[in-house]
Order: C-alpha cells, then structure tokens, then sequence
C-alpha cells in the first residue's frame, strides 16, 4: 500500500494556543478519510442523471444551491447548476456512481485528496471567519446545512456549516497548508485547539 | 509656560476615580479616564501644541474632536511612532507617550519661525515659482531641505510591531453617527426588529449632546437615548469606530481603533480592526463641523472654536480662560458664552449680527455677559497665546480693543457631507448656511439631523425617527418602530450665513490652518488665474493634509466665489475621497504581510523537498524545488549535473505545479478542436498528443498536453502559468458561447501529483519501480498513455517528454504523491536516479526548444513561435480567423531563433537585446534572448530568443547586448532545436 498523507502531515501539530483572555474559543483542525465526488451533468441529461444516482444516495438531487442535503451517510451540495458535489466515507462511491450514470447525460469524478476539508469549531468560529471570509453567518442567514463558494485569503473554497458554532471548510489541496497558517494566525486572539477527525 | 486651562474640582464626564499616567515629552503627567489627549495636555496647562506646516507660527488646540488642525501631536516611541496623530481625537490611555513635533530646536523655541517673518517670501506658489530653476532637475537637490523646513512629524523606519486585522460584518441598517438624529435613527430601526450597527467615532456616545452641561435635558436625553438603544438586542454599537468610506452596493469601511484598550501583540490583539460592512441601507447622522472666523492672526493659541470651549467645560470639566471673547455669527456659540460664564470668567460676546434671539439675550443679560451686536472681530494680538482683540462696531471707522485670554469663535456650521458624497453624488451648495449639503440620496441612502443642513426637520429626535423607520423598510422589516418620544431642536440655531473675511488689511488671517494658506494665498491664485476649486487646492495645498479641510473648505468656496464675482453654488467644493479621517497603512494591509502577503501553493511532494536538501523557488504562488543540495550549492553549479544525469541516465522532477483540467462528455472531442488549433477528435484512446489554443485575437494563449483516457474523457494539462485562464476560458466558452455542448470541465490540478522521469534508463527505472505496469514501446509508444489501479492507487502515465529525452509523466492521487516518488527513488536507485529542479527542467527543454512561458508571452503567433503546421485548414478553432491579420503576418515579426554564442566564455544573458552586425547599438533592436542556458551537449552557452525575421537569417553573426552592465556577446543564429532535431531518443 502506498501511504496516504495530508496536505497538513507539517503544519498542524502547531501546540494549543491561549487567547488574550487565556481561554481557548476555538477548535481547528482536519477531517480526514472523507471522499469526495463531483457529478457533472450535461445539457439534457438532468432528469436521466437524477434518476440514475437516487438509488445509490437515497435522497433526490437538491434543488437548492445553498443548503446541503446530509443523510446519516453523506452529503450533498448543488455546488452549480449543472454540477453536484457528494461526500462520504464510502472509498467505491465515485466507482458506483460512475456506473450508474448514463455517459451520455452526465459524468462522475473522483476529487478525492484534491480538497482539505478543514474544522473550525467553538463559540468564536463565526468571529474568526468573519475575519475570513466575505460572507453573512448570522443564524437567520446562514441556517445549519447552508454552505457557499467564497474564498479565504484569495483563495477559493466551499464553506459549510454543519453546527450552531461549527463550520468545514473545503480548501485547495495544495493551498491548505496556506490557509491552515492563516487559520491559525487569525484565530489566535480567540485562543485555540487542535484536532484530527476521522470523517464518520 | 502660559496656562492652558484649569480643570475645574467636579463636573464634566470623566472619572475621577480612575487617574491615568502618559508622558508629554519626557515629562510624567496625569488625567483621567475619558479624557481625550488634548483635554489632559490642556488640563495640564499646555497651550503651545505644536507649530504650523509653513511659518512655524506657535498653535493651540483649535477644536475638540476630529476636525482639529493645529493640535497633531507623534504618539509613541521606536517601531510603535505614529506621526500626526490629532490629540483631540485621542482617547487617553495609561502609559501613553507623545510628543510635540515640527518645531526646530524645539517647539517651545523653535527657530525655523523666522519663516514666518520671511512670508511674504513663502507666498502661495512658491515652491513652483523659486525651485524649479536654474536647471532642469534642480528641484531634486532642493527638495530635501524643504522637506526638513516644512512639514508635520516624521514617521519611523522601523517595523510596526502592533497587530492589525481586517473583518467583514453585515447588517440591514448601518447608522453613522450617534448625536441626537443617529441615536433616534438606531433606536427606530432596531424597534423595527432588524440588524442595525451603529458607528460612533467617539469614546462616548451623543455627539452633540456631549456638548452640554452634565445637569441638563440634553444630558438626559442623551442617557435616556443611550439606555434605548443599548437594549435592543439588535442593534450593535460599535463605539471608536469610524465611517471612513462608502462605497458602491451600500457597502461601508469602518476603522476600529483599539489603542486605548491596550492590546498586547504577543496575544494576537490588534491594535486596529478594518471592518468591511455590507449593509441593506444607510442612515448618515454625521452632523456638522464648526467653521472658524476670519480675522488676523485667528490662528494664536488660544483662538478656538466655541463648540471646542464649551465641549471642554462641560465633557471634560476645563476652563481655558478667565477674560473669554465670544465672537460669533450665529445663536449657538451663545450656549458657549453662557455655560463660560457661570464658571465665573469675564465674558465679552461679540455677534456680527443686528439683532439677537431674544431668550439668549436675555439669558446672556442674567449671566453677566457684555453682549456687543452688530460687531465683529478684526484682528487678534498675542505671542503663544492671545492677549487681546480688535472689535469693529458694524461699519464704523472706529475700532476698541479689549484684553482676552481664549477667544471662542464661531462661523456657523458646514454639515459633514463627506461620507454622503463617496459614491459619487456631488454636495450641493446651501446659501442659507454657507456650506454644502448632500445631494440626492441614491437607493437605500437617507439622512439625518444637522448633515442635512437646512434640510432637517428641525426636530432632531423626529428627523432620525423618520429616518431609521425608513431604512429599516427598505431593509424588508415591518416592526413598529413607535414614536420618536420628545423634541430636541438645538440645532436649527447654529446655521449661519457664509463667513466673511474681516481680517484688517495687513494682518495675516488664516483659512486653512494646518496648511498656512491664509486669506492672501487665495487672493494671489485667483489673480494668477485659478478659478476652479480643485486648481486652487493643488496650488495652495488648501484642504489637504491629515484634517483634509474639515474647517476650511467651506470658507474657501466662499472666498474664491467673491474673489470671482460669482454664486458660491457655481465654485461648488472639491472632491470628497475615502478615507474620512486618517487611517493606518497597517490596518488597510491588516495580516496580509510578511510570509502572508499572498498565498502560497505547495506541491503534495512539498514537504519531501524541503527534507531532502531542496532549494524552493517561487514560481506564481507555487513553491518548487530550484534544485537540490546532491547536484551542487547553488543552482548555477548544481543544474549542470542534474542535466547531465537526465541527458544520460535517468533523473526524476516534480510537475504537479502543471495545469490539470479533466475534459468529459460526448462533446468533448468537439469542444477541444474548437479550442486547440490542431484536431483532438482524431486522436485515438489511449494517446496523447501536443495541442496550443489561441486568445480570441489570434495570439498564442497556452500549450499543452492532452490525453485521451476513452471515448469521452480527455485529461488536459497546461502550462503552470496559464493553469487559472485556461480554465477560465473554457468554463466561459461552455456558459456562454456553446451552452449547447455536452461536455463538463473539472480543474484536477490538486487532485493529482505529477513527475516526470526523464533520461535514457527512465523505462529501466519504472519497470522496477511499478512492476505491474508494461513500459515497453509496444505497449507504451511514444505519446502513449494507460492508466493502473496498483496495489489500490490509480496511476496514470503519459509517455511524453520535455526534455528531448525518453521519459515518462506519471500521475497519481495528490496524498499518495511521496509514497510514490519515494518508491520509484528507492526501486531505481541502482541506476543513480535522483531528483532535479526546475533550473535543470528549464535548461533541458532550452536544448530541445521547447517553448514555455517566456516565449509563450501574449504577443506571438503560431508562425512566430515556429508552429504553424499545427494548425488545422479543415476545422474552425478560436482565433482562427483574427489569426490570419496582415499584421500577424509579417515577416518582419520577431519570431523564435536559437543562438549560440560565439565568444568563447562570455555570457549571453536573457533580456539582452539582438542587433545584427552592421545596427548601431541604440533603440529596441531586432529582438531580445528569452531563455538562456548553458549547453551540457554543446558545451556552450546556448538561447532561444525572439528575433525579426528568425530563421531566414539562420547562420548569420548578430550582437546581444546587454544595456545594463555595458556588455555586448557575438552570437550566431541556428535552429532552436539544438539536440535530437529528428527525436530519434524519444522513439527508443
């Protein structure tokens, strides 16, 4: 077996930082061992290609282009029109979806180890990303499940948010080293953790 | 030293329980918690704060808050020096240090005021009318001495240690000022139940409330106010926090200033916050900014304004004279005069007005006041501080002076347009008050209070009501906002007519202070012919500096129109430009600095490299190893032996930084012939073949390989440079041009690692290293590709090659990328495999003549970078038709050539400039080098370069030269394809 390494194997074992007040508001970190799979769906083929994958993820293809779909299993984001991102623990799910979609109406791709999906977690998570990214989490404009395409130090990334003060955030593979030292750079006033998820 | 004012034993808010220390200028001084810097340096008897830009004349305080002139003091000390800093809007804070500045030797003596006895030398112009001769360049040698004579404080070279952050916020309603109209604006849209942010650049909240006494309605307005709005959940206040800019789609910059709260760096507190706030409507609640009088010398310590004097007894508990001139135009420096002398000062007050509201009058009558109508001040005596007054009676020939020690003036009101006018709505010019008001308010815009001049209501508390009930509408909230709850309308008393110059002829009488540009000044532009506003503020500097005119642009506007003969409303005002109040070049930059001014992409070998003895070289944001510690110390010695291993064994390179974009669809074959200028659809599965696409325009865009892994799904690479565009302009193309093809395109350049085995024993290298992959070159020809799930990890390779010699792409998932590189180093060490870096890689492809992204520089064509047979006649592609002007076609053009150098070990540099024998070494010549490298086949230096004509002159001696270090190399020119011109090693 050929050894799986993170983008972040040198940078986050950074020690627990204090913040100004001496307590530590945040908790960052790494979610690994997700998958990550991008459906592509061609002029025409949206129906076929719906129908094909409902099976395989038992829930329809969401509509909506800000709130993702979360089943027990994974998640689902329309990340454009035409375009949907699904993640799992599951390694064949690229495989099975692949099969399963007509290759006239649409495409599967693995983007597995092409993005970080990074944690930011505690009560000042939304503080912190305030400082980040140009993008509106107050409670009643950012629900839990609403996720958008923004960017953190010009560069792109889709945030989520899967928790009242609990964010993920899916960096450029080869920017996550990058923004892991802006991360932590910015959230030093607040005071901060690290951890290393395994994705459930 | 002259008393600068006494603080009273109660009264005022500040709090006494609470004593503050800092340092004036070596000296330890105390005040008090809510003190500004300038009520505690007044508090402790300064006077004398500074001396003018120009004249070095001796300055007091002029205002109280952020429209001060004169009072700029440096604050701090070592890297922490802040030059500038007005001392009224500096909340005190214990351990502060500051410093008088502009004064040589000192600003107490200061011996450069000879200046001003020299004026009439340093008239308006001056430095363009004297410095500019008697050569051209003359300036440069003056410019240095004037710089020392003239100007406020200096900054310190040193790092800045403090921290700065940028943040974004959001919200439905942002309130800028929290006087009356604010407070009442906030308190109606907060009740309306939506995200209201009010900013305040005060400590304190009020505004103009602050102004009076603290037993007073306006106090308990102000508290009852206050306790409104800081119940509403709803509604954030942002206190220390100014407005500095607006701009388009209701967005707003604030500025957070933290100083006085005393963040520690070391824990990562910033010292200043810019916060890009995002808002659904804007409710400006500005208010207005005092105008000063003009008289002679109304710039001697002790002239302020009576806004500043009366906010001075009654916020901060300070009187600052015993015999006190009140002069005036309007009612509300009466307020002043009134609240003076019930401290027991002797109290003139001298109104150019005929007659007076008749309450004041008779107010000022019990107050003990000498009220003097129909007067005005003509000139003011004094050294460091003013000693009398020249009255004049209305017209009359006869003058009286009277002793004073404060002179508290007012000129009436300007309403702060400043922020109302960012997005591009010009003030307009309000002839009842002298002064410019806002111009029609575009969508989601409203004000509020005094900012409207004339405008207002007159009722305050009903104007910011009405106000915040209607931006809270626009904002989508239906809540009852209720009533405004009570009247205040002190305001409506203070617009005035335009000021007047009543300066007596002779005496110097200053319009804008922290400039020196005085009444003279302006009269000299005008007869020198400036007629515009913006000419007269570029010739006199008038309205420039740290306070930006905040006091002297109205009177200027007026001055000019008379001076023409003209409406004031015609001479209009200068632009009004973010920021509203200075801001620190550390906080606009915020944690955009050192390792962090820009991202930085790193390779999945990345951390491989730097363990193992790799120099990294920046190439766009990618850091890629240079060359390694194995090969030699730096990359002149080390890039020869890595180009050797490669020529004649096998060596191993990190490409991950290419572009990588999977192509897919059952249009995909379709949609690249139309991108590319040679044919994709006829390129079989399991192949890969060169492509280069054109920018609409004909002009070379990008080049690069394409594979085809089956009937509809092609991987694309590109050049690391033009990764981002090449995507970008596909994406654009299939959402614009062709929405009907079925194809989806998917950046995967983080998705895969790239390296390149390359050299003659690179097939040898592989097979040991991924032995369950069939190298041969009947299963993997030249430009074949397969792909291989081994041991569970897809691996992709592509046989294809840059460096002219056999070699192998070879592709894996991004966190596998060192398990592989690792194993194909350990499984091929017996053949001497090791790795090389990009000075080697751009030497290798040099040798072969490639093209890569020097020559590939959006200005060549196919035929200039020799690729014109690549072009399909059959096929419509983009740029095809644009590629075809006669002026593409010259052939003239500076087209690619190799070189070789022909003097022996002198260095052909890239960038030198190509002439042929018989040029005269002058001008842009007939070309330049755009690649140079020493040769380990040729054993001589060797180029590529653009040249005009290119290979038509092949075998002809031209001359490099190099402009820069005055050298000129003999060159010949031959083929760029300096090794294997038949690509016999790549078919082996």
């Amino acid at each position: 077996m050929f050894e799986s390494r993170s983008a972040l194997d040198m940078y986050r074992a950074e020690a627990a930082t204090d913040g100004a007040d001496g307590r530590r508001a945040l908790r960052l970190g790494e979610i690994g061992g997700s998958h990550l799979v991008q459906l592509g769906v061609y002029p025409g083929g949206a129906a076929r290609v719906a129908a094909a994958v409902r099976p395989i993820l038992g829930e329809p293809l969401p509509e909506s282009s800000v709130l993702a779909v979360t089943t027990s299993e994974r998640l689902i984001m329309r990340i454009a029109p035409d375009q949907y991102w699904v993640v799992g623990g599951e390694s064949a799910l690229d495989t099975r979806l692949r099969s399963a979609v007509p290759a006239d109406a649409g495409c599967v791709t693995s983007l597995d180890a092409a993005r970080t999906r990074l944690l930011i977690e505690g009560h000042a998570a939304r503080a912190l990303l305030a400082r980040l990214v140009a993008i509106d989490l107050h409670p009643t404009v950012f629900p839990i499940g609403s996720f958008a395409q923004t960017g953190i130090h010009h560069v792109g990334g889709l945030l989520l948010k899967v928790g009242e003060d609990r964010y993920e955030f899916f960096s450029l593979r080869t920017f996550a080293a990058s923004i892991w030292e802006v991360l932590l750079d910015a959230a030093r006033p607040f005071g901060y953790e690290i951890s290393l998820l395994k994705s459930a | 030293m002259i008393r600068g004012g006494t603080r009273l034993p109660s009264g005022g808010r500040i709090n006494r329980a609470r004593s503050l220390s800092f340092t004036f200028e070596g000296r330890q001084l105390t005040g008090y918690e809510g003190d500004t810097l300038a009520s505690a340096l007044l508090a402790n008897g300064l006077r004398l704060v500074g001396r003018s830009f120009k004249y070095h004349r001796p300055r007091g305080m002029l205002a109280a808050g952020v429209e001060e002139a004169n009072g700029l003091l440096t604050l701090g000390i070592g890297a922490g020096l802040t030059p500038n800093v007005p001392a009224t809007s500096t909340e005190l804070c214990e351990g502060l240090t500051c410093q008088r500045q502009n004064g040589w030797p000192s600003v107490e003596f200061d011996l450069m005021s000879i200046t001003g006895r020299l004026a009439s030398l340093f008239e308006a112009g001056f430095y363009y009318k004297t410095f500019m001769g008697p050569r051209r360049g003359s300036w440069m040698f003056y410019e240095r001495f004037i710089r020392r004579a003239a100007g406020l404080g200096s900054a310190t070279h040193l790092p800045d240690h403090d921290r700065y952050e940028t943040c974004n916020a959001f919200s439905d309603v942002l309130v800028i000022g929290s006087g009356p109209a604010g407070l009442a604006a906030a308190r109606a849209a907060g009740r309306s139940g939506c995200r209201v942010t009010l900013v305040e650049q005060d400590f304190l909240l009020g505004g103009s409330l602050l102004r009076a006494p603290i037993q007073s309605p306006d106090e308990e307005l102000r508290r009852s106010l206050e306790a409104d709005v800081g119940t509403l959940p709803n509604v954030e206040i942002l206190r220390r926090t100014t407005a500095i800019g607006i701009y388009d789609g209701l967005t707003a910059v604030l500025v957070e200033r933290r100083d006085p709260l005393r963040p520690d760096p070391a824990k990562g507190e910033a010292r200043e916050i810019v916060i890009t706030l995002r808002t659904g409507a804007i409710v400006h609640a500005e208010g207005a900014i005092e105008r000063p009088l003009i008289f002679g010398n109304n710039d001697l310590p002790g002239v302020m304004l009576a806004s500043a004097v009366r906010t001075y007894l009654n916020r901060y508990a300070l009187t600052l004279g015993n015999r006190i001139l009140i002069a005036t135009n309007n009612d509300s420096a009466w307020a002043t005069a009134i609240d003076v002398a019930a401290t027991g000062a002797h109290v003139t007050l001298a109104d150019e007005r005929s007659t007076a509201n008749a309450p004041l009058h008779e107010a000022a009558r019990r107050a003990g006041i000498e009220v003097c109508l129909s007067t005005h001040l003509v000139q003011a005596r004094g050294g460091r501080t003013v000693r009398s007054a020249q009255l004049r009676i209305g017209d009359a020939a006869t003058t009286r002076w009277i002793d004073c020690d404060l002179i508290a003036m007012s000129g009436g009101w300007s309403p702060t347009v400043h922020l109302t006018s960012h997005t591009g709505v010009r003030p307009v010019h309000d002839a009842g008050i002298g002064a410019m008001v806002p111009g029609p308010w575009p969508t989601g815009v409203i004000g509020a209070g005094a900012v409207l001049g004339t405008g207002s209501h007159g009722d305050l508390l009903s104007d910011g009501h009405t106000a915040g009930t209607t931006a809270a509408r626009w904002a989508g909230a239906l809540g009852d906002t209720g009533e405004p709850q009570g009247t205040h309308q002190n305001w409506t008393t203070g617009w005035a007519k335009a000021v007047q110059n009543r300066a007596r002829a002779g005496s110097k009488a200053f319009v804008d202070f922290q400039n020196d540009v005085t009444t003279d000044d302006l009269a000299l532009a005008h007869e020198e012919g400036y007629e515009s506003l913006e000419h007269l503020k570029r010739y006199t500097t008038l309205g420039m500096g740290t306070d930006q005119g905040k006091t002297s642009n109205a009177a200027a506007a007026q001055l000019m129109a008379e001076l023409r003969g003209i409406d004031p409303a015609v001479t209009g005002s200068t632009t009004y430009r973010p920021p509203y109040t200075p801001v620190s070049v550390g906080a606009l930059a915020g944690r955009s600095i050192g390792e962090h001014f820009r991202p930085t992409r790193r390779t999945p070998m990345h951390d491989w490299h730097l363990a193992n003895g790799a120099t990294m070289i920046e190439a766009g944001p990618w850091l890629r190893p240079y060359f390694y510690a194995w090969a030699g110390a730096s990359a002149a010695s080390a890039y020869v032996p890595e180009m050797t291993m490669v020529r004649t064994g096998v060596g191993i390179s990190d490409i991950s930084s290419l572009g990588k974009i999977e192509v897919q669809g059952p249009d995909a074959a379709e949609f690249l012939d139309r991108i590319y200028v040679n044919n994709f659809a006829s390129l079989p599965v399991g192949k890969a073949r060169y492509g280069v696409m054109l920018n609409d325009d004909g002009i070379v865009l990008d080049d690069g390989t394409t594979a085809r892994f089956s009937e509809f799904t092609y991987f694309m690479t590109t050049t690391t440079a033009q990764a981002g565009e090449v995507m970008s302009r596909l994406e654009f193309l299939l959402q614009t041009a062709w929405t009907d093809l079925r194809v989806q395109v998917l950046s995967v350049t983080d998705r895969w690692a790239g390296m390149s085995v390359a050299g003659p024993l690179s097939r040898q290298a592989l097979t040991l290293a991924l032995p369950g992959i069939d190298f041969s070159n009947d299963a993997l020809p030249h430009m074949g590709i397969c792909e291989h799930a081994i041991e569970g990890t897809l691996v992709r390779v592509l046989r294809l090659s840059f460096s002219g010699e056999l070699a192998y792409e070879v592709y894996v998932p991004a966190d596998r990328g060192i398990a592989i590189w690792e194993t194909i180093l350990e499984q091929a060490a017996p053949l001497g495999i090791r790795p090389y870096g990009l000075e080697a890689l751009a030497s290798l492809r040099i040798e072969k003549g490639h093209v890569a992204g020097l020559e590939l520089d959006h200005r060549t064509t196919l035929e200039d970078l020799g690729l014109a047979k690549l072009a399909s006649r059959k096929k419509a592609f983009v740029g095809r038709e644009l590629k075809e002007r006669a002026e593409l076609k010259s052939p003239d053009r500076w087209s690619l050539v190799g070189l070789e150098c022909l003097d022996g070990d002198a260095r052909l540099r890239g960038g030198a400039i190509l002439f042929s024998k018989e040029d005269a070494i002058q001008g842009h010549g007939r070309g330049y080098i755009t690649s140079v490298t020493w040769s380990t086949v040729l054993k001589k230096t060797i180029a590529l370069a653009l040249y005009s004509g290119g290979l038509r002159h092949e075998g002809e001696e031209i001359v490099c030269a190099y402009p820069l270090r005055n050298e000129q190399v003999r060159a010949r020119i031959v083929s760029p394809m300096f090794i294997d011109p038949s690509g016999e090693r790549l078919h082996v």
